[in-house]
């Protein structure tokens, strides 16, 4: 009797064979119409989240993506949208690393910024004038990370936007640089915040 | 009455600049590279690439070449050599301050070197492959327009996009302009100060 109530796990064919819903249960299961069993989100381990940052080369125009992966704590679950939390705060250290990419590919590090950018970047083309937090957007919030650009005269002056679909991203990036430098923004392009 | 056209030029001189500035192309598709992913840790203070970085990444997209091969090696790969390759008998790139070698062939002859390759490239294109100690470090795509190909800016980033997303520990790529020519230079991770120079295009 100790025993059993030591490994209650043994009880368990016994259970299923006396109790009414084991004796409702199918006699046979055809398993062939099954092949691919719905995803059950809950309670599943999820995914990475992924946080990606446009950054920008001035001197060549180059936009970078950068994404940034990260893992999710031990109890978090997939929320009802079906995606995996992200980290609310960012260290500066992340927006820092994205632009270090940008730097492995530049003839000047000073060349790389956050592509998202003030009115003030036109005249002073520094990384003091664009921003880390509205550069980047993460997967727990977008699909679509996106781009919409000026050229004032050799430069490249751009915006960033978050969406789930390009278009939604293309348009609140268009909006954001027309909004912030009084110009047509038509240099555009997108892509996906996590990686295919 | 002097003074008069000159405020009058300037200030028609700054209305057409910003005329200039807003008249934008209706629209225009900017090219967005891909980095390598990077893994982080859960306190975001460490990380590491998401994908190994692979050395062997990097030759299927040079034609096999690799960085560290001798000018022997290399001219085993390269189309149609009479002779093979030796240290002794290459040229000086002149753009460095040590000892670098290089070899060059016309780009249309360098198909192996040119499976991302596009779009058009002028005739006058060229790839060259630079030694440092008899070891190759670093390939050079030198794109240059013709008649033909007035712009071969989409053969080279087209050339730059697939060597992007690998590694700065397995291949350093990068992509400037130099005169009418546009460069992209693949460099290995060992060539340390190397790296840093580049090539000038010197008027012909």
């Amino acid at each position: 009797m100790r025993d059993w109530a030591i490994c209650p796990a043994a009880l368990l064919p016994a259970l299923l064979f006396v109790c009414p819903a084991a004796w409702s249960a199918p006699q046979t299961f055809d398993l062939g119409s099954y092949s691919a069993p719905p995803v059950v989100n809950r309670g599943e381990k999820p995914l990475d989240c992924t946080v990606t940052y446009l950054v920008q080369d001035v001197a060549t125009n180059e936009t970078y993506a950068a994404r940034m992966l990260f893992e999710p704590p031990p109890d978090a679950v997939v929320g009802q949208s079906g995606r995996t939390p992200c980290p609310g705060m960012m260290p500066p250290t992340v927006g820092e690393t994205a632009l270090a990419g940008c730097r492995d590919h530049a003839a000047r590090p000073s060349d790389c910024v956050f592509a998202d950018m003030n009115k003030k970047f036109p005249a002073s083309p520094s990384v003091d004038n664009t921003s880390d937090i509205t550069s980047r957007c993460v997967s727990d919030h977008a699909s679509q990370i996106a781009i919409a650009c000026l050229n004032s005269g050799k430069r490249d002056v751009c915006n960033v936007g978050c969406g789930d679909e390009p278009e939604t991203a293309l348009q609140a990036a268009r909006h954001r640089c027309e909004a912030i430098h009084g110009a047509t923004c038509n240099i555009t392009g997108s892509v996906p915040v996590e990686a295919p | 009455m002097r003074l008069l056209i000159h405020v009058w030029l300037t200030a028609a001189q700054s209305i057409a600049a910003v005329l200039a500035a807003r008249a934008q192309p209706l629209e225009a598709t900017k090219s967005i590279l891909v980095l390598p992913p990077l893994q982080w840790n859960a306190s975001a203070s460490s990380w590491h690439y998401a994908v190994l970085p692979d050395p062997n990444q990097v030759a299927p997209l040079l034609g096999g070449l690799r960085f560290g091969m001798t000018p022997e090696q290399v001219g085993e790969h390269l189309p149609d050599r009479s002779s093979a390759l030796h240290w002794d008998d290459l040229p000086e790139a002149k753009e460095f301050s040590q000892d670098v070698r290089y070899v060059w062939l016309p780009m249309k002859d360098a198909e192996t070197l040119l499976g991302q390759v596009k779009s058009c490239f002028g005739d006058q294109s060229s790839v060259a492959l630079l030694f440092f100690n008899k070891k190759m470090f670093r390939v050079s795509w030198r794109f240059l327009p013709d008649a033909t190909c007035t712009d071969p800016s989409s053969a080279a980033e087209g050339l730059y996009a697939a060597f992007v997303p690998i590694a700065a520990v397995v291949a350093v790529s990068v992509h400037y302009a130099t005169g009418p020519a546009e460069v992209v230079d693949v460099t290995g991770p060992d060539a340390g100060p190397l790296t840093a120079v580049r090539w000038q295009m010197r008027s012909r």
